[in-house]
């Protein structure tokens, strides 16, 4: 195990440049109940680069547009308030993170295609299934291994050795990271939102998908379908890291809690639902276009 | 010289009735006409005439009779090769083997029980085979692997006892695998090392008949790939019955590509591996 390694890593998460004061007001306002367009609107065009960025998005192929997209409260009518907002707050967090030039970092390629793939499964999954949780999987699944980032920031030798283990041993990262450094990326990531004081179900969300029935009360439901979408975006081949191992999916407390809820699910046939979620494939690569740039 | 036998509306709902009584195999209206090609030379050949004589005349023997067998080498479809389906066969190397191999082992050596139920000419369970002997290596010698490759079709089984194949059915194999499990016979003949021959047991079994199928008892892998898809859905239910009794607790099963059990059987816990299925006891 790993001397201070708890101490070192929130050093490094205190000395982290502050997310921009834009994507806090964006923050904000994905928190309060009620937020109109136009209010939005003004706040983004009041940033030129995240204005270029929104325009990007709208006339990227995901939205597949037969017309350009010019003005950004447009942008937001089409796109939807809070799923643009997402995906402004997750481009002001990646940026945080882009590598300084020259230095080794984990395959951050496949790192952002696991991200994205689970947050577009768990969105697929809650609208074919009629799962009550609609509002922010998209950012929550984008943000929910941030640690791993920040892990390898702190040191990349370290984080490469637990990553080579997964392939290794055929087993996941969190037990990896157990055997090598006895923190978790859920911990680890949990404290960096908390520092950028990001919404509680982000942090909840980074904190407990490997530990679903410790999420408060108020945002199990949603750590639980994160939790699905990052399994089956790894059985979909979305995954990071070797972990190739089988799980029986409607045997997790995940699952669990999602039918507890939703009891319609325990008929649903599973086995097909995972095998046509070929269908998302272009949704993710499109995506993973957006967010590299 | 007409390719098929024209079949009539009540011979049609006639033959493929006793087809399926004896044998689980429905031939639905869509398949027809692959059903009148391949029953004309059984006409022929027993000079039948018609359907309903040829009915007759299979009636007029025992269960297993010659041309109940002919009947059923004619118009089973055999389309298989070694490590078929990648995904697959991955999930079974990199889970499923190393799982039995961990819980079977006792003392350092341990016994395994595979049935490839619906073995077809033998190269699933040859692969299953090779697969044991690339993890156990040295210790094969210490273990008792036994695969049953069993298929109602005797043509299959007559190929799968030779233990030849041609260079098409290894068309998945890598070249390193097939150098090290196979000798080189002539041109496009290639025979499988004795020791992995050994582990296979080739025997026949109609899996519509619960009396032969229940024999396979403790299984740890059971593979009934491709072969689902021929049955109606009653016909499904009973087989998948017999297998939940014939695994072990715990064992693997597994279907052809894109097959489920959904609305068959709720018995099985369904394992998503990646990219591929299973089920487990
Ligand atoms: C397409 S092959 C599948 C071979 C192999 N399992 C694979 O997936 O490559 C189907 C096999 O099922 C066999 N079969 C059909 N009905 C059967 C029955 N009632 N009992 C046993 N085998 C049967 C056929 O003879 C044929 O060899
Ligand atoms: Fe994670
Ligand atoms: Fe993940
Ligand atoms: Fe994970
Ligand atoms: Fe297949």
């Amino acid at each position: 195990m790993i001397e201070n390694f708890k101490d070192r890593i929130l050093s490094l998460i205190e000395y982290l440049p502050p997310i921009p004061g834009v994507i806090n007001d964006l923050i904000k306002l994905l928190e309060s109940e009620n937020c109109d367009v136009r209010e939005i609107s003004r706040i983004i065009e009041q940033d030129p680069s995240l204005s270029v960025n929104v325009l990007r998005i709208a006339n990227s192929a995901f939205y597949g547009l037969p017309y350009k997209v010019s003005s950004i409260q447009y942008a937001v009518n089409l796109i939807g308030f809070r799923e643009l907002a997402s995906l402004c707050i997750f481009c002001g967090v990646g940026s945080a993170f882009n590598p300084p030039a020259g230095i080794d970092t984990i395959d951050l390629k496949m790192f952002w295609k696991h991200s994205i793939a689970t947050g577009i499964i768990a969105k697929i999954f809650c609208r074919e299934f009629d799962i009550g949780v609609r509002e922010n999987l998209y950012l929550a699944g984008l943000v929910h291994d941030i640690g791993k980032i920040v892990i390898d920031r702190s040191d990349h030798d370290i984080y490469s050795g637990v990553i080579r283990l997964t392939y290794d041993d055929n087993i996941s990262v969190t037990e990896a990271e157990d055997k090598i450094i006895g923190e978790s990326h859920s911990s680890i990531g949990s404290w960096l939102l908390e520092k950028w004081k990001l919404p509680r179900m982000f942090i909840e969300t980074a904190a407990y998908h490997h530990l679903v029935r410790d999420a408060s009360e108020e945002y199990r439901e949603l750590v639980a379908v994160i939790s699905l979408a990052d399994q089956i975006a790894r059985l979909k081949g979305f995954g990071f890291g070797g972990d190739m191992r089988g799980i029986i999916l409607t045997g997790t407390p995940a699952f669990e809690i999602v039918r507890d809820k939703n009891p319609h699910i325990g008929d649903l046939d599973m086995a097909r639902f995972v095998m046509d979620l070929d269908r998302a494939d272009n949704e993710i690569f499109e995506m993973e276009k957006i967010i590299n740039g | 010289m007409d390719r098929s036998y024209k079949l009539a509306d009540d011979e049609f709902n006639s033959l493929r009735e006793y087809i399926y009584k004896r044998s689980g195999i429905f031939f639905t209206e869509k398949n027809r006409f692959q059903l009148e090609i391949k029953i004309k030379e059984r006409l022929s050949d027993t000079g039948c005439g018609n359907i309903f004589n040829y009915i007759n005349y299979l009636g007029s023997f025992n269960n297993s009779s010659d041309e109940l067998n002919n009947l059923f080498n004619a118009i089973t479809v055999n389309e298989t090769s070694f490590f078929r389906d990648r995904k697959f066969i991955s999930a079974v190397e990199k889970n499923v083997i190393p799982e039995i191999i961990k819980t079977n082992k006792v003392l350092g050596f341990g016994q395994v029980r595979v049935w490839s139920a619906a073995s077809s000419s033998g190269e699933e369970a040859y692969t299953i085979a090779i697969m044991f002997a690339e993890h156990l290596k040295s210790e094969l010698s210490k273990w008792t692997v036994r695969i049953i490759a069993t298929d109602i079709n005797e043509d299959v089984l007559k190929s799968c006892r030779t233990g030849i194949y041609s260079g098409y059915s290894m068309r998945n194999m890598s070249p390193d695998i097939r150098q090290r499990y196979f000798r080189h016979i002539d041109s496009d003949r290639y025979e499988i090392r004795d020791d992995i021959k050994a582990m296979v047991i080739p025997e026949k079994c109609n899996l519509m008949d619960y009396e032969s199928c229940r024999k396979y008892k403790g299984i740890d892998l059971l593979l009934i790939r491709n072969v689902l898809i021929y049955f109606d859905a009653e016909s499904k239910q009973k087989v998948l019955k017999t297998c939940f009794e014939n695994l072990k607790a715990g064992g693997y099963m597994f279907l052809g590509h894109a097959e489920t059990l959904f609305g068959f059987n709720n018995d099985f816990k369904l394992v998503h591996f990646v990219n591929a299925i299973g089920y487990k006891k």
